[in-house]
Order: C-alpha cells, then structure tokens, then sequence
C-alpha cells in the first residue's frame, strides 16, 4: 500500500480539519477593549509605584552616607537607575503601541517583522544606548573616589573597583553592538526576502 | 450593490468567509487551548479594529490575513523566551535529518499531528508561507500578503514541497 501523501492531499486534509467555529459577538469585543484598557492602568499604575517605592529605597540609603562626595555619587547613581529604569519603561510601551498599529494598518509580514527590528536594533544603538550608559557614569565614579578619599587604607580595592567598573562598561558596549550586528543581520535577510 | 465600508459590517463579512481558517491558524501558532483561545480572541479583536482603517487597498482576504499572521507571530515572539526548542528556518529543516521508522505508518490520522508538529518548528515568517501554502493560495497571493518577492515565495513553495514529500513518506517523522 502506497502510503505516500502528495503535497496537494495535504491541502485538502489541511483545509479540511474540523473547527470550533470561534466567534465573538460585537458586544464581547467592545467589552474586551474595555477590559484591556483597564489592564493597561492598572500595569501603569503599578510600575510607577514599583518606580517610586525603588526611588525611595535608594534615598534612605543615602541616609548612611554622610561625606559629601559618596553621597553626591549616591544621588547621581540613583539618578542614572531612575533615567535607565524610566527609558527601559518607555521603550516597552512605546513597542506595544507600535506593535499594535503595524498589526491594524495591515502591513505585509515582511515590513512588519522589519519595522519591529528596526525598533529593537535602535535601543541598542545610538543615543538611547549611550545616554543610558553615560547617565550610569558619574555616580558610581564619584561615589568610590570619595569613599577612597575618606578611607585611604581601602584604596588599592577601590583602584580594582573603578577597573571592573569600567571592564564591565566595556562588556556593556559589546553586547549591545553584537544585538546591533545581529538585527542587521535579519534586517538583511528580510530584505533580501523582498527580491 | 452599495459598499459595505462600516467596520461591523467587514468584521462580520470576514468571519463569516474567513473563520475557519482563523481556527487553523489559531491552532498552527498555539497548540494549548486555552491560549489558543486567547490568541483567536486577539486576532478577532485587532481584525475589527483593523477595520476603521480598511479602505479596499487589498482584498479582503489578504487583509484578513495579514493581520492575523502579524498577531500571531508577535504571540509566538512573546512566548519564545519559555519555548526550549529554537525556531528554525525552512532551510534548516530541509537540512534535518528524517528519522526512519521502518514499522511506523504515516496515515491520514496522524498526517494532521506531524503536519502541526512540523509547522511548529519554523519561525514566524516561514511558518505563515506555508500556512498560506496549505490554505490553497497561490504564490502571487502569498507574495501580497507576506511581501516576499514572488520568486523568493515560488522558490519556498518548491522546498515546502520538498520537505512535506520527505517527511510523509512511509515511515517518516517530523
């Protein structure tokens, strides 16, 4: 018995597979967008107050610092973590937004798996990359070369903690430019896709 | 016959002619039902928005079409991060290796479970091409709902074909 399926009674067995006969009803779909809005508050709500509550943590931390220098490097510090942490935020709604007015504009699949790379690709790169790096600069800088300052004894640990700090600043940029370098790599594959 | 433009009126003409390929699709990108469920839901919901910007700039089914593909691959992206098994490409699965099970008979019982079991391998933009594929449309109307060239599209056909011969031989597994 030849038990070979030709691709063409693949088709039809495809087309042919039983359904449930999914429906929504005008009044379900009104009450779903009425639902989803809600959820988006509510998230918003949420991460501002997880923002907050992160933000006052760090303040009264710097209540154990008292020389002027670390604590002006606490300030910065938390400072950079809130810009970082408020960027990160942005980007995730701003994604979700975009997401959704590709998909109800009725792109082609080629342009929209497009623009959704071109989006991730330019969170690494560029400026958003760079203020987000250089904001978590100062800080930390600031507040070891003044702990170093009140504590001398402790220097040559503070010297190998300003080296990791930067070591790892270096191994920042090279994850974020290979994510760059492979996004570029998919964006030409799609583009090569389009003939 | 006068146009219908309203959005209730093309969300309702696009279930009614294209539903039950929105099931298969649902089921091709979600095997759980219950997330299946919430992923028909989503489509459902971004088709009638959709809607309000519709203005005949393609037909209705490659309307419908693109837009579900493009819901369901941004859920398949979303889950991707809890999936262990990579997405692969439709050349990486020519190149896979069929196990050959001398005993085993692929009928038309569980042809439907490999066809599923295979489709879940490829990544989002292979995935819809042979979807499209097996939804009967010709390579002209899958270049205008993917984008893709219509040489690129004839040539994943030629290897969709290929594949689907390999693995539905007697005895193959996806």
């Amino acid at each position: 018995m030849n038990n070979d399926i030709p691709a063409d009674d693949l088709r039809t067995l495809w087309q042919s597979q039983n359904t449930e006969a999914f429906r929504m009803s005008l009044d379900e779909m009104r009450s779903r967008v009425e639902r989803l809005s809600w959820r988006a508050q509510r998230l918003n709500v949420f991460g501002t107050l997880i923002f907050a509550a992160s933000i006052i943590g760090c303040l009264w931390w710097l209540t154990l610092v008292r020389a002027f220098m670390p604590r002006l490097g606490a300030i910065l510090t938390i400072a950079g973590v809130g810009v970082t942490l408020w960027q990160t935020r942005a980007n995730y709604l701003a994604e979700r937004r975009a997401t959704r007015a590709a998909v109800e504009s009725g792109l082609v699949a080629v342009d929209f798996h497009r623009a959704q790379l071109e989006r991730q690709r330019d969170f690494h790169r560029g400026w958003r990359f760079w203020s987000r790096l250089l904001v978590m600069l100062p800080g930390p800088l600031m507040f070891i070369a003044g702990f170093g300052l009140e504590y001398p004894h402790l220097r040559p640990i503070i010297a190998l903690e300003v080296l990791t700090f930067f070591a790892l600043g270096g191994v920042a940029i090279a994850m974020n430019r290979r994510a760059v370098a492979i996004y570029e790599h998919r964006l030409g594959e799609l583009e090569r896709m389009k003939g | 016959m006068q146009a219908k433009t309203t959005r209730d009126a093309l969300y309702a003409d696009a279930v009614a002619a294209h539903g039950a390929a929105l099931e298969r699709l649902g089921r091709s990108y979600e095997l759980d039902p219950d997330k299946r469920r919430d992923l028909l839901q989503e489509i459902h919901l971004a088709l009638w928005r959709s809607f309000a910007g519709f203005a005949s700039q393609c037909s209705l089914r490659t309307w419908v079409y693109r837009v579900a593909h493009n819901v369901a691959a941004t859920h398949v992206l979303r889950q991707r991060r809890h999936n262990v098994r990579a997405l692969v490409s439709l050349d990486a699965l020519e190149a896979m290796p069929v196990d050959v099970d001398p005993e085993a008979r692929v009928d038309r019982r569980n042809a439907l479970d490999q066809l599923h079991a295979l489709i879940h391998r490829l990544d989002p933009l292979e995935r819809e091409v042979i979807l499209l594929y097996l939804e009967g449309l010709d390579a002209a109307t899958i270049g205008e709902v993917t984008g893709i060239s219509p040489s690129n599209v004839a040539t994943k056909i030629h290897r969709i074909k290929k594949i689907l011969a390999g693995r539905f031989r007697q005895g193959g597994h996806v």
